[in-house]
């Protein structure tokens, strides 16, 4: 059992100081409960985009394309996509080049489903995790519909064809963190900052930032809000694979989750 | 010339009255000098190895000449110096008495003119020093009376002293209300005993001043388990009490003291709202920032200022909860909020998350210019920089959307 009623002071007192301040404690469940987000996290959509973009654009700068989609990413037909913001959106790709791109991905047949699994075996190792811990796991994308069958059911065959053979998937938009308040996550693992951030601020649960990119102030910044940073999908298994390996008296899984993570302690003040 | 024999007598006179008042000054110089070098004198005898050594009385008999040519007055003054050596108040104070016998204690029994009360406040100072029996009775005496300057010596003597008596006067003293309160408490205040136990019985006291200063000098003792006896303060009918015991429950208290605390933000006292929300700032109780937030909209101006502070003093970790306030109705909780963010220096770290992102949000985008225009804060190039080339690209782009002004990195 994850979250121990126990009746030692200084363990309640650690469980009840490591639920995010003003946010009801969601965590009245028994089990672990997990989110994780496909493209960019699990799901290799930069490198679909890239042999897309290449044919598209040739000459393009591919460190520009997105890791993943969200509802902003304008596909076909978003008139928002013209507006001043796109300046800071997805980089040298103008608001026609990305409303191009997207057109022509979900053209494709069944595309989601051609994405290949960014670091391949991490979905079946997380599948024996989630049985072994019997933890529960929702997938999250905002991918947009393609070509063929729904996003849902191409990302759920997609997950079960990687190793993931019972999949909960849901493409859902909006604000990740009032998703996972819903859905009383503990965790929901991302690639977007935006994301993570609005977990942070909208929900109870802890975000974990999947960021592969280069080490710069990301990863710094995202530890200074709280919210843990990892470079790859096995270093995140292992993360949580120690969760579950805590010691009673190390409180509860949010802040033993912290000290993996390597976040900073509460302000608060303890007595000796 | 009537004229001139009138300035002529003037001039004269003038003279006369200038040579008097200067020769008395150089008089009083005189004897000042005196007296310090006979001081001098007596205490570089006193310290001497070889006298050091000897008996009391062969140490008087050594210094007899020179305590001789003394006045009275000086050798009370000599004895009084907070720099004297004890040996040489003792020697001193062992001549008055045997001297003038008698003398110093009806110095310090009374007064009556300005001179009497240095004498007084002087004979106090010499017997407490000798740890004389009558010390603690003369003292209490001093201080049932209404002379400021000589109930403050004594005060200053009384918390000074280890005797636990010497504490029964102070915080009866306390309880008396001769003398103002405050003042009392300071003396009690800086005390050597530990008197927490005793402090804890003056929490139910019948006066609401005594209970305040009890529960206010509490506070010195953090390790001892005096919560559960201030929580019932947080409940009393006076204001101030209220006050004192949120203050002390912040530096000594726990659990109790962060669920006073937060009843107490809805206070109808502006002042006991602004101590509640100190107190959980002070406890670093991030987990019950919300109710903090809501004091960021107080009709009280120094309410919201606690309240900003409080959520500063929580940490970092309270961000979230603040973001959500930038939202508010209310113009003022707006900006508190945005103040918080800025102090508690999470705005770079959401400058580069938000930027990081492939699409910041207009929405974002709209919070983070709130927050920059309440403090009009500056990024060094070293934020774009240390960023990387794909990321720092695109702060310098989102801190040009929000208005942020750049500086050169120092």
């Amino acid at each position: 059992m994850i979250w121990r009623r126990s009746a030692d002071k200084n363990e309640r007192r650690a469980q009840a100081h490591a639920l995010r301040p003003g946010v009801q404690d969601n965590s009245a469940h028994d089990q672990m409960r997990l989110g994780f987000d496909l493209d960019g996290t699990i799901a290799d959509l930069h490198g679909a985009l890239a042999l897309e973009a290449r044919r598209l654009f040739p000459g393009i700068d591919l460190a520009v394309l997105p890791n993943s989609a969200a509802v902003d990413d304008a596909p076909a037909g978003d008139t928002a996509a013209d507006s001043e913001a796109s300046a800071l959106s997805i980089g040298a790709l103008t608001s026609r080049q990305q409303r191009q791109l997207w057109d022509a991905v979900c053209e494709r047949e069944n595309f989601w489903e051609s994405l290949d699994e960014i670091e391949p075996g991490s979905l079946r190792r997380l599948y024996q995790m989630v049985r072994q811990h019997r933890w529960e796991l929702m997938f999250m994308t905002s991918r947009p519909e393609s070509k063929g069958d729904r996003a849902q059911l191409q990302s759920h065959r997609w997950l079960m064809k990687h190793g993931y053979e019972t999949p909960a998937v849901m493409v859902v938009h909006g604000s990740r963190g009032k998703i996972c308040s819903a859905l009383q996550l503990d965790v929901l693992v991302d690639d977007r900052p935006e994301n993570c951030l609005d977990v942070a601020i909208d929900s109870s649960a802890r975000a974990i930032l999947m960021w592969r990119g280069d080490e710069g102030k990301v990863p710094g910044s995202a530890r200074q809000l709280g919210i843990g940073s990892v470079k790859s999908m096995q270093e995140c298994l292992d993360i949580l694979e120690q969760l579950d390996r805590g010691e009673p008296d190390q409180g509860g899984v949010v802040d033993r989750l912290k000290r993996l993570l390597g976040l900073g302690t509460s302000a608060r003040r303890r007595r000796t | 010339m009537t004229v001139n024999t009138v300035l002529t007598v003037a001039t004269i006179l003038a003279v006369a009255t200038w040579g008097t008042v200067l020769t008395y000054l150089l008089q009083i110089e005189r004897r000042r000098a005196d007296a310090q070098a006979l001081l001098r004198e007596l205490h570089a005898t006193l310290e001497r190895d070889d006298v050091k050594r000897l008996p009391a009385a062969d140490r008087v008999a050594r210094v007899k000449p020179i305590l001789e040519r003394s006045t009275r007055e000086l050798l009370m003054y000599a004895a009084a110096d907070a720099s004297a050596t004890p040996s040489t108040v003792d020697i001193v104070a062992t001549y008055l008495n045997v001297r003038w016998p008698g003398q110093l204690e009806e110095n310090a029994f009374g007064h009556r003119t300005a001179r009497d009360r240095w004498r007084r406040i002087t004979a106090l100072r010499i017997l407490h020093r000798l740890d004389q029996p009558t010390s603690l009775a003369l003292l209490s005496r001093a201080i049932d009376q209404p002379d400021v300057a000589v109930a403050e010596a004594a005060f200053t003597l009384l918390s000074q002293s280890a005797d636990p008596r010497a504490m029964d006067l102070l915080l009866g003293a306390l309880t008396a209300r001769r003398h103002p309160a405050s003042r009392v408490a300071s003396h009690i205040e800086g005390s050597p005993q530990r008197i927490a136990p005793r402090l804890r019985t003056l929490l139910t006291h019948v006066d609401p001043v005594a209970r305040l200063w009890a529960a206010t000098l509490l506070a010195r003792y953090p390790n001892e388990p005096v919560e559960a006896d201030l929580a019932p303060l947080t409940s009393d009918a006076d204001p101030r009490v209220r006050k004192a015991a949120l203050q002390t429950l912040a530096l000594v208290g726990d659990e109790l003291a962060a669920e006073q605390a937060t009843r107490l933000l809805t206070d109808p006292v502006p002042y006991v709202r602004a101590h509640a929300a100190r107190c959980l700032g002070e406890l670093g109780r991030a987990d019950l920032a919300e109710p903090v937030t809501k004091l960021l909209g107080d009709r009280d101006w120094w309410t919201r200022l606690a309240a900003r502070e409080a959520l500063e003093a929580m940490g970092s970790e309270v961000w979230p909860l603040v973001m959500r306030c930038l939202g508010h109705d209310d113009a003022f909780v707006r900006n508190g909020a945005a103040e918080v963010i800025q102090n508690i220096g999470v705005l770079d770290s959401l400058i580069v998350m938000e930027a990081a992102s492939d699409n910041p949000g207009e929405a974002k985008i709209a919070l983070l210019r709130r927050i920059a225009q309440a403090g009009g804060m500056h990024f060094t190039e070293s934020l774009v920089d240390r960023a990387g080339p794909v990321v720092g690209a695109r702060i310098r782009a989102l801190l040009s959307t929000i208005g942020l002004e750049r500086v050169e990195a120092r």
